[in-house]
């Protein structure tokens, strides 16, 4: 669905992207990582069109942004929550964008009561808390029942209830078999949703792989508590496996079926086993050679 | 388009800010005219008549500022990405926002001509016939003031430095630069909206009004295409 190709952004003193290239499949949520200044919003401002690239091309379906017949039907998309005029209310913002892009007016007031907002819609925006603006900026991507969303950090600002809500949203909205592009800095937000991972370092790709790859690829380790711990240790090591102790627990690179055969051929009795959950922030920090996550 | 152009009209529509330059301008003008009829100065010649009648020409300004606001607050609000995210077609959004402009500063101007009719004819005697090329100026001065707000509003993309620099040039620069440039400032476009509302035939200083029409026509058609250059260019 999302092509991005060769993909170049070179400011004056700056280059933003790099030669990144990767493509977003139909149908899932694919995350979209990178430490700060990695080249993720420019990425997705040139795939909205809102960026010239230097060179190389991001394309929707084959078409640019720009391209599209009708661009809102199509993508919906989530930027910065700040893009409102302060005086408007959050109604008249809706319908002037249904207006533009030739929406029925009824449809504003049904987005507004998907994300829950109806009773603020006559408010001006300046008098809105961030996390209504940006379930404001949520209505606005839909109001063209778009197959694709493509969210910048869209929880920011959101408190605990605001990211559940977002959380459930993306889910049912995928759930009906459209996709979803999100970057975000909550890697652990991320991680519960993401079906895939895009992930940029200095404007290039680091990898691109389903979720659970990702973090099985980059740790894979087994968590295991025994009343044996010493014989247990000395076993794993004899098969060749490297072993720290964690507290209780004994923690070893190979995968849970490998440790258990080997406790079960020494008859050591197990209380625990378990893949060691290794966070995608982890995984990420482990690509990106450390960099911090924004 | 008519859906860009709807758009743009409900913006204009859901906001006051045009509201209150409107106001701005009609103390401005009541102001003006008021002070002509209670000071007993009545139009004994047709020039007498231009002149007082000149007072409605402050809607050109209005208009251009009006113009700058149109397109320039959605640079500062940042309203312009949301703009640009349902209609990418660039060049479509400026020339929506020009139709409304041109209708603002149409409507602005008419305004202000009704006041001044309102006040002057019975206050201080105005023969609206002598004063026919002075209103058709303000109309059309208007209409093409409100387009060219537009293109700097484009070029400077927020409202606040395009308002600055438009009333700079127009009440400082242009008058420092007629010391320099003589006769010749006629052709600077703050004369050339001056001659385009003047009512007058050629002079020394000033073009006619017909060719201060069309200058403006084709200052506006400059502004335009430089706003849509630096918008087609602009990253956002």
């Amino acid at each position: 669905m999302i092509e991005v190709v060769d993909l170049h952004k070179r400011y004056r003193k700056a280059t933003a992207v790099n030669g990144l290239s990767f493509r977003v499949p139909r149908g899932r949520i694919t995350g979209f990582l990178g430490p700060n200044g990695a080249g993720k919003t420019t990425t997705l401002r040139i795939l909205l069109g809102l960026v010239h690239p230097t060179s190389g091309r991001v394309t929707i379906d084959g078409k640019t942004y720009r391209e599209l017949d009708a661009p809102v039907r199509r993508v919906g998309a989530v930027l910065e929550s700040t893009n409102y005029h302060r005086k408007r209310s959050g109604r008249n913002h809706l319908r002037v964008l249904a207006a533009a892009a030739g929406i029925p007016g009824g449809r504003v007031d049904e987005v507004l009561r998907l994300v829950g907002i109806a009773n603020v819609a006559e408010r001006a925006v300046g008098g809105y808390s961030l996390g209504m603006r940006q379930r404001l900026s949520v209505a606005g991507a839909l109001l063209g029942d778009p197959e694709l969303l493509v969210l910048d950090e869209p929880a920011n600002g959101l408190d605990p209830e605001g990211i559940r809500w977002l959380r459930d949203f993306l889910r049912a909205f995928a759930a009906s078999g459209k996709t979803v592009f999100i970057s975000s800095h909550v890697l652990a937000e991320v991680q519960q949703i993401v079906d895939d991972v895009v992930i940029i370092h200095h404007g290039k790709l680091v990898a691109q792989e389903r979720i659970a790859g990702l973090t099985a690829r980059t740790a894979g380790a087994t968590r295991v508590r025994s009343p044996a711990a010493a014989r247990l240790g000395e076993a794993l090591s004899e098969a060749g496996l490297e072993v720290t102790v964690d507290g209780e627990h004994l923690r070893t690179s190979a995968p849970p079926e490998r440790v258990g055969e080997i406790a079960a051929a020494r008859g050591i009795v197990l209380h625990e086993l378990a893949a060691d959950p290794t966070s995608l922030e982890e995984a990420f920090l482990a690509l990106t050679g450390g960099d911090e996550i924004r | 388009m008519s859906r860009l152009l709807h758009a743009e009209l409900l913006k204009v529509r859901t906001v006051r800010t045009l509201l209150w330059i409107a106001l701005a301008m009609v103390l401005i003008i009541l102001l003006a005219a008021i002070s002509v009829a209670v000071s007993s100065a009545q139009a004994a010649t047709a020039a007498d008549d231009r002149s007082i009648a000149r007072i409605s020409a402050v809607a050109v300004v209005f208009a251009l500022l009006s113009g700058i606001v149109v397109f320039g607050s959605e640079g500062s609000s940042g309203t312009i990405t949301q703009t640009l995210l349902v209609a990418p077609v660039r060049e479509r959004v400026l020339l929506a926002k020009a139709g409304v402009a041109v209708a603002v500063g149409f409507a602005l101007a008419l305004l202000a001509e009704v006041l001044t009719l309102l006040v002057a004819v019975p206050g201080a005697s105005l023969d609206v016939h002598n004063a026919r090329l002075v209103l058709v100026g303000v109309l059309v001065g208007g209409a093409i003031g409100g387009a060219a707000g537009v293109g700097l509003g484009a070029v400077f993309h927020r409202q606040g430095p395009g308002i600055a620099v438009a009333l700079v040039w127009l009440l400082v620069a242009e008058n420092i630069f007629a010391v320099a440039f003589g006769d010749r400032i006629k052709y600077f476009p703050g004369h050339i909206f001056a001659a385009a509302v003047s009512g007058e035939h050629a002079s020394a200083q000033l073009v006619g009004t017909w060719a201060g029409i069309a200058g403006a026509s084709l200052y506006a058609a400059a502004f335009l295409a430089a706003g849509m250059v630096a918008l087609t260019r602009r990253d956002i």
